[in-house]
């Protein structure tokens, strides 16, 4: 590799001679390059003996052909990849630069404002009378609320309501009406998807992004207008009424219906206006505004079983972007209604990271998913494959068709049976057709085999419990809690006939990836259970099952999401409209809402031990020691039967969930840390043995080469070592030993330096935080840190995770030892850090 | 371009934050304005009241009383 890449017509000999190919030859090699671009040595020779018109080239000059060959495709796709980047944050960097303008006259008008008040405020306690007064309240240049104009159901009321929500949202979107904060766990870079920023300290909750698609505006405005389709909680919106206005825009009255997450809340609905119209820039903007019977314009009476939600003004600004596409600001702000939630409830609908993950960047991520599709159509597999939209179709039934059987609406045909209080529920619904017609329209489904559908449900609360990982569990160890007789009755259900569930032997499960959106977030597969059913034909002929299984949530690292596993018997023909009747688990994180006030908060000791003293009495409590991190699981399954087997099968559904329900315990208490170390109540990876351990070599390594101790009440538990380490207010920081230290480690104050979390350090290498002159020095002394174990650095300069600068006083750098005095790590201590 | 790639991806986390500033600088003298502005309306009403003859006292402590 240590040739030229620039030209790979080149080749050289030892003798350092450069050797010129023929056109022809080039050809020749660029093809056999297309077949295999890293022909081994046999080949090679084969390759010349095979191609006369390569003969006459030494097989040496080949191989250096093929290598510069490699390293120029190498470099061609690094450079594109350099270039995209670049694309991206060059239009970032305009839309800041363009907030920030913005941003800069607001506040200079404002300090015009303000300086005039000052001037034509009288002094309280003078009780003069200053005509000028009158002029600033009356000129119509600040109205005040009480000065709205009358609002009705005509037209026009309406349309003041719409010009009024448009202000709004376009205050908000651009402006300063909602103090915004950057979306913890979201940072901006070239890979993230947008700017996402989350409300703090409002009425309700409200999230905003701000990202570029590659579709054009109208389209945009089409997709996000289709809130059922990228929304997975929307059940229906229904547009009762629509109004063009004079400006070519038009004002719509809508009903929305929200599906609860859980069977332990209930659902909500809206009653909005939207307003669709140009602004004089030619940017589209839709915004939209909860009507409420105190400002007389027309309304909607309440429904039964649903909460009525606020949402305050939000919308959808779309700018066409020079050289196509768009530049689009979201937001979203609503008020939920939380205190008509269970109080374990509550952060859920207080949290404006879950909204801002549910609503916001769901909008985005469908936004960038159908661009994708657009410029992929004629490519390969890639993303959610060949055939999209059918798959975009399919996954979106089984989330909805699992939403309809956790929230079992009676206008959908569902009702209770049995006692509702039991910790199981039993719905039944007698007209499948009306359920599983939803979307879709089949011939031969459900109607003969089985003509009513049973559902048991439940939701439970975890503690402790990582969803993401009790999910996996569950995704990667089927066995362990279903039931093969039930999977095997269940699909039997979508086949031609009832089938006997006598099943002997295991079957062997098999998990085939079907398809994944851009971001991973969310993915399809088939599982194929191996020769559990039986064909109606022949009871001896053992049959495959497959299962269609959407799961969603895997990453531990997304903030705010809640993580699903939903699957439903398909049959093997995979007809896009085959019937589904989906089962599965949700779980939702908890206790995000308490961490969303201060986004700079990490994991730390102390919020873990308070949460668990704010808790409510959960039903579900597992252990009585201090909780961490809580999270309710639903469960539902759905069974297809035969309307006289109703009883017998609901007795045996309660049964099989409740059997689930025991296997997750028994699942999510292996799986909780508390259950290694439930005395320091430290969450992952915190809580571990390992982390004690390093907590001891980093303080034994210290004193072994600087003589004195690092932390200064010593005692001698390797659990107080590292409570002390985690809470010294020094960073201190531990790096890899490898040609690119990345972190693995570091406390409180270190993880507050690098304006960082637990997880997320771990992808930050060593020099990112250093500016040039901290690098140069860096290096100079890292032979001494080798050598002699340690070295002292001076004061200096270095930068967070998140680009801002970092003052330090001193800094010590040592090797940390382990048992057999092997270097294990390199730890930093930053001394009296501050930010500049 | 590597180069020119961070210094940008930099550059817009300074803006970022720069716009952060000027966000809580506008929503503070928003604030600001909105408490001046309520005043002014106090005292108007106060006056006009005042002037109409009706004695408001608990009006008029209240207004004082914002500063």
């Amino acid at each position: 590799m240590a040739m030229s890449c620039k030209d790979g017509k080149l080749g050289c000999l030892d003798n350092g001679k450069y050797v010129r190919y023929t056109p022809e030859q080039v050809e020749a090699l660029e093809r056999l390059y297309h077949d295999c671009p890293k022909p081994s040595s046999i080949r090679r020779q084969q390759l010349i003996r095979e191609c006369p018109i390569l003969s006459n080239i030494e097989p040496k000059q080949i191989k250096v052909w093929f290598q510069n060959r490699r390293c120029r495709e190498k470099q061609r796709k690094e450079a594109s990849r350099l270039q995209a980047v670049n694309r991206k944050l060059t239009a970032m960097n305009k839309l800041l630069m363009e907030e920030n303008d913005r941003l800069q006259k607001q506040v200079s008008q404002l300090v015009h404002e303000n300086s005039y008040f000052r001037q034509h405020t009288p002094n309280p306690s003078l009780p003069a009378k200053d005509t000028s007064c009158e002029s600033v309240v009356t000129s119509g240049q600040h109205q005040l609320a009480s000065q709205n104009p009358q609002r009705d159901a005509s037209p026009a009321g309406l349309l003041s309501i719409a010009e009024e929500t448009l202000a709004e949202f376009l205050s908000k979107a651009t402006g300063t009406a909602v103090e915004w904060v950057q979306m913890p766990g979201m940072k901006p870079g070239p890979d993230s998807i947008g700017i996402i920023a989350i409300s703090h300290g409002c009425t309700g909750v409200a999230a905003r992004a701000c990202g570029l698609v590659g579709l054009e505006p109208t389209r945009v405005a089409e997709i996000v207008k289709d809130r059922p389709s990228w929304f997975r909680e929307c059940r229906a919106v229904e547009v009762m009424n629509v109004l063009p206005t004079a400006n070519g825009g038009t004002v719509e009255l809508l009903y929305m219906q929200l599906y609860a997450p859980t069977t332990l809340a209930p659902p909500r609905d809206f009653w909005l206006l939207r307003y669709t119209s140009v602004l004089e820039d030619g940017s589209l903007v839709v915004c939209e505004r909860s009507l409420k019977s105190t400002q007389n314009g027309p309304s909607m009476p309440l429904v039964q079983n649903f909460v009525r939600a606020e949402m305050l003004s939000s919308g959808y600004l779309i700018r066409p972007c020079d050289g196509g596409g768009s530049i689009i600001h979201i937001v979203d702000h609503m008020d939920l209604e939380a205190c008509s939630v269970p109080e374990v409830l509550r952060p859920l609908y207080e949290s404006p990271k879950v909204l801002a993950q549910k609503t916001t960047m769901a909008a985005l991520r469908q936004l960038k998913q159908i661009a994708q599709e657009v410029t992929q159509t004629n490519s390969s597999v890639n993303g959610w494959g060949r055939r999209p939209a059918a798959l975009r179709a399919l996954s979106q039934r089984l989330s909805r068709g699992f939403n309809e059987a956790v929230n079992g609406f009676t206008d959908e045909g569902w009702s209770v049976i049995g006692d509702s209080m039991d910790d199981v529920t039993i719905t039944v619904n007698s007209s499948p057709d009306k359920l599983m017609g939803l979307n879709l329209t089949f011939a031969n489904g459900f109607a003969p085999v089985s003509n009513v559908v049973l559902c048991a449900k439940a939701s439970m609360l975890l503690q402790n419990v990582p969803p993401a990982i009790l999910l996996r569990f569950l995704r990667e160890h089927r066995s362990e809690w279903a039931d093969n007789n039930i999977d095997a009755y269940l699909a039997a259900a979508v086949k031609v006939g009832p089938c006997s569930a006598r099943v002997g032997g295991f079957g062997g499960q098999v998990i085939l990836p079907l398809a994944h959106t851009i971001e991973h977030e969310e993915f399809m597969e088939v599982i194929k259970l191996e020769g559990l059913g039986h064909s109606p034909e022949d009871a001896i002929v053992p049959r495959d099952i497959f299962l269609l299984q959407l799961c969603s949530g895997m990453d531990e690292n997304a903030v705010g999401t809640c993580a699903e596993l939903i699957f439903a018997p398909i049959d093997a023909s995979f007809a896009d409209d085959a019937p589904l009747l989906p089962s599965g688990f949700r779980i939702i994180p908890l206790d995000s809402a308490k961490e969303v006030s201060s986004p700079n908060r990490t994991l730390d000791l102390a919020s873990a031990l308070e949460i668990g003293s704010a808790g409510t009495k959960a039903s579900t409590d597992q252990s009585g020691n201090s909780t961490c991190a809580r999270s309710v699981m639903t469960i539902a399954f759905e069974f297809g039967i035969e309307s006289h087997m109703q009883e017998h099968v609901a007795s045996m559904a309660r049964q099989y969930v409740r059997g689930i329900i025991s296997s997750v315990q028994r699942v999510a208490l292996a799986l909780s840390p508390s259950h290694i170390s439930s005395q320091v109540g430290l969450r992952t990876p915190l809580g571990t043995p390992e982390a004690q351990t390093l907590a001891r070599w980093i303080c034994q390594s210290y004193r072994g080469y600087m003589g004195v101790e690092l932390l200064k009440s010593n005692s001698d538990g390797n659990e107080s070592i590292l409570k002390n380490l985690w809470h010294h207010t020094d960073a201190i920081i531990c790096c890899s030993m490898k040609a690119l230290p990345v972190f693995t480690f570091a406390n409180q104050a270190g993880l507050d330096m690098l304006e960082t979390t637990l997880v997320a350090l771990q992808d930050i290498s060593l020099e990112k935080i250093f500016d040039d002159n901290g690098r140069k020095t860096l290096c100079s002394e890292f032979p001494q840190i080798m050598q002699q174990g340690f070295a002292c650095l001076q004061g200096g300069i270095c930068l967070s995770s998140m680009g801002r600068p970092v003052s330090y006083e001193r800094a010590v750098a040592w090797k940390v030892l382990n048992e057999e005095e092997n270097a294990h790590c390199i730890c930093f201590v930053f001394i009296n850090w501050s930010f500049v | 371009m590597e180069r020119l790639n961070s210094k940008l991806f930099v550059e817009n986390c300074y803006i970022m934050k720069e716009n952060e500033r000027l966000r809580k600088k506008a929503e503070l003298l928003n604030q600001e304005n909105q408490q001046l502005l309520f005043q002014l309306k106090q005292k108007l009403s106060k006056t006009k009241n005042s002037n109409n003859g009706s004695n408001n006292d608990n009006k008029s402590s209240s207004a004082s009383g914002q500063s």
